[in-house]
Order: C-alpha cells, then sequence, then structure tokens
C-alpha cells in the first residue's frame, strides 16, 4: 500500500511539469488566425492571398484584426438571430483579438446576405454611421457578383476608418469604468479605477463598471442582458471578468451583472444575490457611488474567496477519512466473527431433483409517478454577445 | 449402574482407540493396529468366555444421596480401574481421569437412542491445533494477549448428535415482481413501474438437513461448521467413540423439526425464485410447502472443539473433523480498534488534503 501510495504521488511529481510546460508552450505558440474563411468560394486563390496581405498591414499598422468569413446557411432555418450567433462564433473560433471587425457573407441557397460584427475599441471607432458608409460601398460590387471587389472595399474602408479616427488598438487598455450615464464624478470614477486596477494585479481578473440612459425607452431583462454583455464584448475587457451595469430607462431603472470566463463559476447565484443585497440600499438612496464600490469589494471577495485554497477542505478531508476508516475498521472487526446461522439447506439440495411443473408470469397493473425538473432561472448563462457570459437580473429600483 | 465397554487391544491388554489417520483402531502402546469390525467380532467372543467373579464387599455409606439430588447425574465406574467417573446424563463417551483409558456409556445408545450414522474424524487433535493458528492469524484488531492465552492443548474431538431430515417438496410459490421504465420530457421525469404476480410450482428434494440435537452445543456454531459430507458416514459402531468426548441427544427429532422446515422452506423459495428472470425486484407474496417421503435419521458428527475464557467472558471455537472448517468468534482490543480508525482515517485525510492543495496550485 505504501508503495502504491508513493508511486503515486511520483507519476504526479513528474506529470506536474509536463502539464506545465505543455501549458506554456501553447500560450507562447501564436496563434494561426483565420482571417479569410471562405467556404462559399467566392474568391478565388489569389485574391485569398491578396486581400490577406492587405489585412495583414492593418494589423501591423492599427494592431486590431480585420477578418471576412463566408458561409452556407441553406441548411439550417436561418433568422437574424442566427447571423449575431454565427459571427460571433466565428469571431471567437478564428481567434480575432478583441479588437477587431468581421464581415460575414452568408448564401441562403437563394441569395446571399452580409453582417459586419466589430468587437472591443473598434466598435468604439466606428460609429454606425462609418458602418453604413463601408455596407453601401461594398453592397453593389457583391450583389453584382464582384465579391473580390466587394471584399476588397470592405478592407479599404475599414482601413481608411482607421486612418481618420487615428486609430491604435495595440495600446489600448481596457475600459473598466464607463460612466455613460453621468452618475460619478471624476474624482470617484478615478477611485473606483484604482481599486479594479488593484483587483486586476492581485487576482488577474476584470471588475468593470458600466451605466447608461436609454432615456424614455423600454427595456426588457433580455434587451438589458444583451446590452450588458455587447459592452462586455467591446470594452477590452479580458475574458476573465465580471461588468456591473447600471441602466435608466422608461419602463424603470435596473441593474445587471455579467459575468465571463472563469468568472461565470467564480460567481453563484446566491453570491450574485449577496451583491446586489449589498448595494441596492445604496442605488434606491442614489448613492451610486457607494453602490459601485460595494460591487467591487464585494466582487474583490468572491473573487478572493474561489482563488483561496478553500478552508471546508479541512473539513472534508477528515471527514471522508473518518467515514472510510469506519467501514474499513469494521470490516476489521467484522472478520472476528465467524459464528453465523445457516438460514437455507441449499448445500442439501439433491442433485437435479428440482422440477419447475407450472410457471406462470401475470401482468398486475401499472403505476406512473413523475417528479418535476429543475427550471431555469433568470441567472445563468447566454451564449450573445460575442461569447459565453453568465449573469444575473438584477431588481429594479 | 450404566454399562460400560472399553475396547482392548489383543496384543498388550492395553485400551486402544480410533486413529482418524488411518480410519482403524490402534494401540498407543505397542502400535497394533485392527480393522472395526475384526475388534467388535473380538469383543463378541470376549463377552461370551467371560466369566462373572464374586468379590463384592459390603458397605454402609455414611450418607445417601438426597431425593432428586441426583437427578441428572450418572455415574459409571471404569472396568479398568475401578475409578467412578460421574457425568451428566447425555455424557457418551469419555476418558477416566485415574487411569486416562478411553471409556463408552454404552447405555446411552441403547434402544432408540442408538445413532443410525457416524461420521468419524478425519481430523486429527494436530490438525485442529493448525486450524486454530490459522483462524487467528492476520487479525489485526485480536488482543496479542488472547493470542497467548487461548490453551490451544485443550482442545478437544467430540461426537455431536445430529438429526438428519430427508424429504421431497412440492411448492406452490407466489412472488410480487416489478420492472421500470424511465422518461422525461421538458418539465418532468417520469418512472413507470410494472406489477406481475409470478407463480412457480414444483418439486425438489431435500437430504441429510441437519439440526443440532444437543442442547450443550451451541446451534449457531453448529450450523457454522456445516456443510459435513454424509457419504463418508458410516454405521454407527461405538468403536469409533474410543479417544474422543460423545454425547447423546437431548433435542428430540420432534423438537428438531421446526428448525429443519424453515431451513427446507427458505431454501426452496429462494430456489424457485432464481426461475423468475427478467425483473427488477422479485419479493414472495404467498407459498405453499408440502413434504411427502420425510423421514429423520439420528447421526454423529465430528468436532474439533475449545472453550476459553478471555476477560471474563467465554469463548468457544470449532473445527469440522471432517472438512477442517474453523469457526469461532473472536474478541477484539477497542485500543488497536481506535489506533487503526485514526491511522487508517488520518491517512485517507492527508491523502485528499494533498491531492486538493496540488490541484489548488497546479
Amino acid at each position: 500500500m505504501k508503495r502504491f501510495i508513493a508511486l503515486f504521488f511520483a507519476l504526479l511529481l513528474c506529470i506536474t511539469p509536463v502539464i506545465g510546460a505543455s501549458a506554456s508552450e501553447i500560450s507562447e505558440t501564436d496563434i494561426n488566425i483565420t482571417y479569410i474563411s471562405d467556404e462559399l468560394d467566392l474568391l478565388s486563390p489569389e485574391g485569398e492571398i491578396s486581400l490577406t496581405d492587405m489585412i495583414l498591414d492593418i494589423k501591423d499598422l492599427y494592431g486590431c484584426d480585420v477578418g471576412v468569413y463566408t458561409v452556407d446557411v441553406s441548411d439550417v432555418s436561418f433568422s437574424d438571430m442566427y447571423v449575431f450567433e454565427y459571427a460571433d462564433s466565428h469571431y471567437i473560433n478564428a481567434g480575432f483579438s478583441n479588437d477587431g471587425i468581421l464581415l460575414m457573407i452568408y448564401s441562403d441557397g437563394e441569395e446571399l446576405g452580409s453582417y459586419i460584427k466589430t468587437s472591443g475599441e473598434v466598435a468604439t471607432v466606428i460609429s454606425d454611421l462609418d458602418l453604413n458608409i463601408i455596407y453601401s460601398n461594398y453592397e453593389s460590387y457583391l450583389f453584382e457578383g464582384y465579391y473580390f471587389e466587394a471584399v476588397k472595399s470592405y478592407i479599404e474602408d475599414c482601413t481608411m476608418e482607421f486612418q481618420r479616427h487615428n486609430a491604435d488598438f495595440s495600446v489600448n487598455e481596457p475600459v473598466y469604468i464607463k460612466d455613460d450615464a453621468n452618475i460619478l464624478t471624476d474624482s470617484e470614477e478615478a477611485s473606483l479605477k484604482e481599486d479594479i486596477l488593484a483587483i486586476k494585479e492581485e487576482y488577474q481578473c476584470d471588475v468593470a463598471f458600466y451605466s447608461v440612459d436609454f432615456g424614455s425607452a423600454s427595456i426588457s431583462d433580455y434587451d438589458a442582458q444583451c446590452h450588458a454583455e455587447e459592452h462586455y464584448s467591446i470594452s477590452g475587457l479580458s475574458s476573465d471578468g465580471i461588468l456591473l451595469m447600471i441602466f435608466f430607462a422608461g419602463n424603470g431603472n435596473g441593474t445587471r451583472m455579467v459575468t465571463s470566463g472563469e468568472c461565470v463559476d467564480m460567481f453563484t447565484d446566491d453570491d450574485f444575490i449577496n451583491i446586489e443585497d449589498n448595494y441596492y440600499d445604496y442605488l434606491a438612496d442614489g448613492r451610486y457611488y457607494k453602490a459601485v464600490e460595494s460591487f467591487i469589494s464585494d466582487s474583490k471577495y468572491e473573487i478572493h474567496d474561489f482563488r483561496s485554497f478553500d478552508g471546508i477542505w479541512c473539513f472534508i478531508a477528515p471527514a471522508i477519512g473518518a467515514v472510510a476508516s469506519f467501514f474499513s475498521v469494521g470490516k476489521m472487526k467484522n472478520d472476528l466473527k465467524s459464528v453465523r446461522s445457516k438460514p437455507n439447506a441449499s448445500d442439501y439440495a439433491k442433485s437435479g431433483s428440482m422440477n419447475v411443473t407450472r410457471s406462470n408470469d401475470v401482468f398486475l397493473y401499472r403505476r406512473v409517478t413523475r417528479t418535476a425538473r429543475p427550471k431555469d432561472t433568470s441567472s445563468g448563462r447566454s451564449g450573445g454577445g460575442g461569447g459565453s457570459f453568465g449573469g444575473h437580473s438584477g431588481r429594479r429600483f | 449402574m450404566a454399562q460400560l465397554i472399553q475396547h482392548k487391544c489383543p496384543a498388550c491388554g492395553a485400551s486402544i482407540q480410533f486413529d482418524s489417520g488411518t480410519q482403524k483402531m490402534s494401540c498407543p502402546y505397542c502400535d497394533s493396529e485392527l480393522d472395526v469390525a475384526a475388534l467388535l467380532s473380538m469383543d463378541e467372543e470376549l463377552n461370551n468366555d467371560n466369566q462373572e467373579s464374586s468379590m463384592e464387599w459390603e458397605t454402609t455409606p455414611s450418607d445417601s444421596w438426597h431425593p432428586g439430588e441426583t437427578e441428572g447425574i450418572r455415574i459409571y465406574v471404569c472396568q479398568s480401574c475401578g475409578g467412578e467417573v460421574i457425568g451428566d446424563e447425555t455424557l457418551a463417551s469419555t476418558k477416566c481421569p485415574y487411569c486416562d483409558n478411553n471409556v463408552i456409556m454404552t447405555g446411552q445408545f441403547q434402544g432408540d437412542l442408538r445413532p443410525d450414522y457416524v461420521i468419524p474424524f478425519k481430523l486429527s487433535k494436530e490438525d485442529a491445533i493448525a486450524g486454530l493458528k490459522k483462524h487467528v492469524e492476520g487479525k489485526k484488531l485480536l488482543p496479542k494477549i488472547f493470542k497467548d492465552e487461548n490453551h490451544i492443548e485443550e482442545i478437544k474431538g467430540i461426537y455431536v448428535p445430529v438429526w438428519l431430515f430427508d424429504a421431497d417438496v412440492d411448492a406452490n410459490i407466489r412472488y410480487i415482481a416489478t420492472r421500470t421504465h424511465m422518461w422525461s420530457d421538458s418539465n418532468y421525469n417520469y418512472t413507470e413501474t410494472s406489477y406481475f404476480s409470478v407463480t412457480r410450482l414444483g418439486s425438489i428434494g431435500f437430504e441429510n438437513v441437519p439440526v443440532d440435537g444437543s442442547t450443550k452445543f451451541d446451534d449457531d456454531v453448529m450450523e457454522s461448521l456445516e456443510p459435513y459430507d454424509f457419504s463418508e458416514a458410516v454405521d454407527f459402531q461405538t468403536a469409533y467413540l474410543s479417544g474422543y468426548l460423545a454425547d447423546r441427544y437431548d433435542v428430540d427429532s420432534d423438537q428438531s423439526i421446526a428448525r429443519a422446515n424453515e431451513r427446507i422452506k427458505t431454501s426452496t423459495e429462494d430456489t424457485f425464485r432464481n426461475t423468475v428472470t427478467g425483473y427488477v425486484t422479485v419479493t414472495t407474496d404467498s407459498s405453499s410447502i408440502n413434504l411427502s417421503n420425510s423421514q429423520c435419521k439420528y447421526a454423529l458428527y465430528p468436532v474439533w472443539i475449545l472453550n476459553t475464557k478471555w476477560e471474563d467472558k467465554n469463548y468457544i471455537f470449532a473445527m469440522n473433523g471432517q472438512t477442517g472448517k474453523f469457526v469461532g468468534d473472536l474478541p477484539y482490543d477497542k485500543k488497536k480498534y481506535w489506533l487503526y480508525f485514526a491511522l487508517i482515517a488520518g491517512g485517507i485525510a492527508a491523502a485528499i488534503l494533498i491531492i486538493a492543495l496540488l490541484l489548488f496550485f497546479l
């Protein structure tokens, strides 16, 4: 037994550096980004090479990714929702960085359609108006069948926009605090950002805050969730993080917490409720700084708690040990007992004497019981907004 | 006074005994060996030639037994040395405490008390000692002092009286059996349980189902020693008892029937239940068991036995004198119990904590 345990730990120690080495190899290796993925075969190989060169030049100059994706969607029931999901999914799978833009051209078997997805700082640089101009420029080429020219027009327009805004995405830092509703003073924002950066440094995890005023528009929980996730995607935040969105809308003010990456598992429903309970009173009183401060402080606590060695193992381990030991020693004790009455006479049945003369199986009745399956709650994961998010829909205030 | 019999060596006249190794009568003094059948013929001849001597004494005892005082007590006189052997009313074979000769109380086997069969001892006292040593081996919680003080030299061979029951069984058994089927939709998980009435009719035969015929020997110990191989049983002869203790039954066959029926009924239900297949659960709902061709035999089964005392508690160990199966509950050392408990619990807890720490830091 001792040898076995020693061998187990020796193997564990041998495997550990191998795993570590493999992980570092992956992180150090450049991910091969597929800038142009032409599943519809709209572009010639030479055209693809030429366009890729243009895209790589943009990457060198501005530090952002420009992608093209053509896809056949004729085998699925297609809707606008699928357009977003296809684009988001490809954006992630192709390995694009946080700051980027993707043109998706899709065919439903009868006609072509297109959609442009922007991410990170690119989304703040290229406005909806800019997108309309880009779209109108390549649209005519696209529907006349000049696909290379259409894609080339899109890339050139992107370059022009980046140039016009003097953009440099390589040095952009994540937007930790975006107070579009103007509920915080500059000094308050600075103070909160200090706390957020301290958390980032200590735990490599982003905590962010976003306020937005929708005016008189009516915002549903689903809209709020999509908006929060969209903001998370374009803020340049790392894959592991939590965002609090405070929104003001015609149908009531509210909050939404969105988690991403490791934070999805880090924050449980109970954690969300606890965090919300702590900041809710401040929000109701209009003390927004204290509310956000409470959110950041509670988030730090949860991240620390998750990243710390869970002390509960100090109780679980002895409990498991005690139970296992109870059975083990119980077996030893049971081994001392060998006197037991013999309830049957199976040793004395005459060999071959058994004879079944009648065998009858009759169905009597049937009983069906059912138990309710657990329902999904408002908290949970969602696939929209450029990645897998978790989150919590807060109370209106 | 009860009648005693002693088997003597025709060569040297010493008391002879049954040898479990050679399955013959042997003389411990001159090493002569004799077939059991030949010995019986010779004993008959000697009895015919025996001339009674008349050397009687007139004695007046200073005191006499009070009425009822001798109930349950039997006094025998050793034919070798004349010493008195006092035993209980069921004692059938023993050794004379004065001359160490083997004596058999033939009166205990007369009339309807005579056993039909006996399974002779196949294993010796040395085998029993080895069996006991093996029995206590590797028992981690056994007190060390118990191993040292278990008086292995006091192991005795004893023939235990048993009743053997034969019967053919006609069974009519009804079982309730169930099958389950599970599925789910978006809202519920469903479990459908179907109930069946399953009937089995048939017959099965049992032979030589043993029931302990002695109140002095624990029934559970006797059943734990099973099974005995009845094919090695022989017609009863007192010669087989030489060198061993023996009791006559004090639980008669009528009193033993209930236990035999219980065992036969359980076995019948279990055996027929094995023919009920394709169900998740099968439980016996009702059973009608009828016996035919039933008969009962009286036999003596060989057992090596050791009674020992530890911390004011009696412990009994027994070995099947035919197969060598050894049984006997052993005491446990409370200090060792908690020591092992702490060691195992601590070891597992430490291993879990190490793995948890490794997973956390990796």
